[in-house]
């Protein structure tokens, strides 16, 4: 079901607002195996969403590779829920889906929506928004799932709680999963390993194991960390 | 609810007030060329009766509704083209400004002359009449359309029917409503003069011939018939159809 990802961008430039080019990334090689949980870190305009948007395909204009079977299915949670605002959350899950006659009780109740089915998305908080923006993004049982910083905005109780969903599907589906985040103490406690991105021209710094099982990395295993990572690599960890 | 009743008897109301003012009016007028609106409403009665306003009437109907549908559908499928794809916009852009400047009465009477006087030519030149207005409105909803859904299309691989109809179509919504409004009152203004031109029946025919027998009380109770038919369809049709479309935004009042 899910599929190893590899993506290699030798280059990707954009046009500058003046007229020039803006070279955004260099060089820059991720390597994800089958099932795991990756974090992308990096100081804002790193090039972490443009790496995901080449990899979904939505960005064709890049010198590079992508290693991933053509039919692998790739669930997308974008940064901003993207829902149809004209459509009910079921309706909006149902359209990504290719037969449309699929069962959705076990996915709703997972993800706490079974009241919200019939709902429009105006009428949702932005945390339920996401949540059924991740339920769409499971629905097709995806290969691949890509998260866009899926937890900014929300109130801390709110981000934690998305938190443990993600974590939960995630063990459920065991979706090759890359997230891409700019908060390092979430990168500590969800990922297996959290590759970090320089600047522009963005490449690869290091990539970090993290192998502590998930229920050990309490609080202070997280502080503990991230102290350990600004100290490391000072000035692209805050 | 209780809003809907509200409004439905202030418009009554206004009606009412439309017709006391038309029958106070005619007191004063001759009553030959500005008739009482009960002599116009006997008119209406016995032009039931006899068969000939329903007989009228529908054929009209009938091809505002054919004229309407081919102007909406073409419309959206060119405005939309145009509003996304930047070189049918460039290469259309000429042809839509002389489409929108060439008076009614030309491509009607071009339409006779090319085409025969027939039904095919009369849709046909009304449609056309309708479609670059189409094209305008909806051409500037295309060019706002929400590029954060098309690439949530594009990522899930959306099909294009779903694209079309799941996407791009609801956020077109106001603009259609908006030429559909205003398109429905065009075309049948239009309607008429194709009639009067070369059609042998339709509301257009019978209001020439009234003209010729200087009959105003006749031409009154046409044109009153028509304009309640179309706001039976803007009330019965028109507006249950916007609201279902709209089920779906926050009332905030």
């Amino acid at each position: 079901m899910s599929a190893p990802l590899e993506l290699h961008i030798k280059k990707k430039t954009y046009q500058g607002a003046e007229g020039g080019e803006v070279e955004a990334v260099r060089d820059l090689h991720l390597l994800a195996p089958a099932g795991s949980l990756t974090a992308l870190i990096g100081p804002s305009g790193c090039g972490k969403t443009t790496s995901l948007r080449i990899l979904a395909r939505l960005d064709t204009r890049f010198e590079g590779t992508i290693g991933l079977p053509p039919a692998a299915r790739i669930g997308f949670v974008f940064q901003e829920p993207r829902l149809l605002p004209w459509r009910t959350v079921e309706q909006n899950v149902r359209l990504v889906m290719e037969g449309g006659g699929a069962d959705l009780d076990a996915l709703f109740a997972e993800l706490g929506l079974e009241d919200m089915r019939n709902r429009f998305p105006t009428e949702l908080s932005l945390g339920l928004a996401r949540r059924v923006s991740i339920a769409r993004a499971l629905a097709i049982e995806p290969d691949v799932l890509l998260l866009d910083e899926p937890f900014t905005s929300l109130d801390e109780t709110t981000a934690q709680r998305l938190r443990q969903l993600v974590l939960t599907v995630w063990r459920r589906y065991q979706p090759t999963t890359l997230m891409v985040t700019h908060n390092v103490r979430e990168a500590i406690q969800l990922a297996e390993r959290i590759v970090l991105l320089a600047p522009r021209p963005s490449h690869v710094v290091a990539e970090i194991v993290l192998d502590t099982p998930h229920e050990q990395r309490d609080e202070v295993f997280v502080e503990a960390t991230r102290t350990d990572l600004v100290g490391r690599y000072p000035g692209l960890i805050a | 609810m209780k809003r809907t009743r509200t409004n439905t008897a202030s418009t009554l109301l206004s009606v009412l007030v439309l017709v006391a003012v038309w029958q106070v009016a005619a007191l004063f007028g001759e009553s030959r060329v500005f008739p009482a609106p009960s002599t116009v409403a006997a008119i209406v009665a016995a032009e039931i009766a006899s068969g000939d306003l329903p007989y009228h009437l529908s054929a009209t109907l009938m091809r505002v509704l054919a004229a309407f549908t081919l102007a909406l559908t073409l419309g959206t499928a060119i405005g939309l083209a145009m509003g996304r794809i930047r070189a049918v916009d460039r290469a259309l852009d000429v042809w839509l400004v002389v489409l929108l400047n060439l008076p009614a009465l030309v491509i009607i009477i071009l339409a006779y002359v090319w085409f025969g006087l027939n039904e095919t030519a009369a849709i046909g030149a009304v449609a056309l009449n309708k479609l670059p207005n189409v094209i305008v409105t909806i051409r500037e909803g295309a060019r706002a359309l929400d590029a954060d859904l098309d690439q949530m299309a594009k990522a899930f691989r959306l099909s294009w029917r779903k694209r079309l109809f799941d996407v791009v179509l609801p956020q077109l919504q106001p603009y259609v409503a908006a030429s559909a409004r205003s398109g429905l009152s065009l075309v049948w203004k239009i309607v008429l003069v194709v009639e009067l031109l070369g059609r042998s029946n339709g509301v257009g025919f019978q209001l020439n011939l009234f003209f010729q027998l200087f009959d105003v009380a006749s031409i009154f109770a046409y044109a009153i018939s028509f304009v309640v038919v179309m706001l039976t369809i803007e009330l019965l049709v028109l507006q249950p159809i916007e609201l279902r479309a709209n089920r779906w935004r926050v009332r905030t009042t």
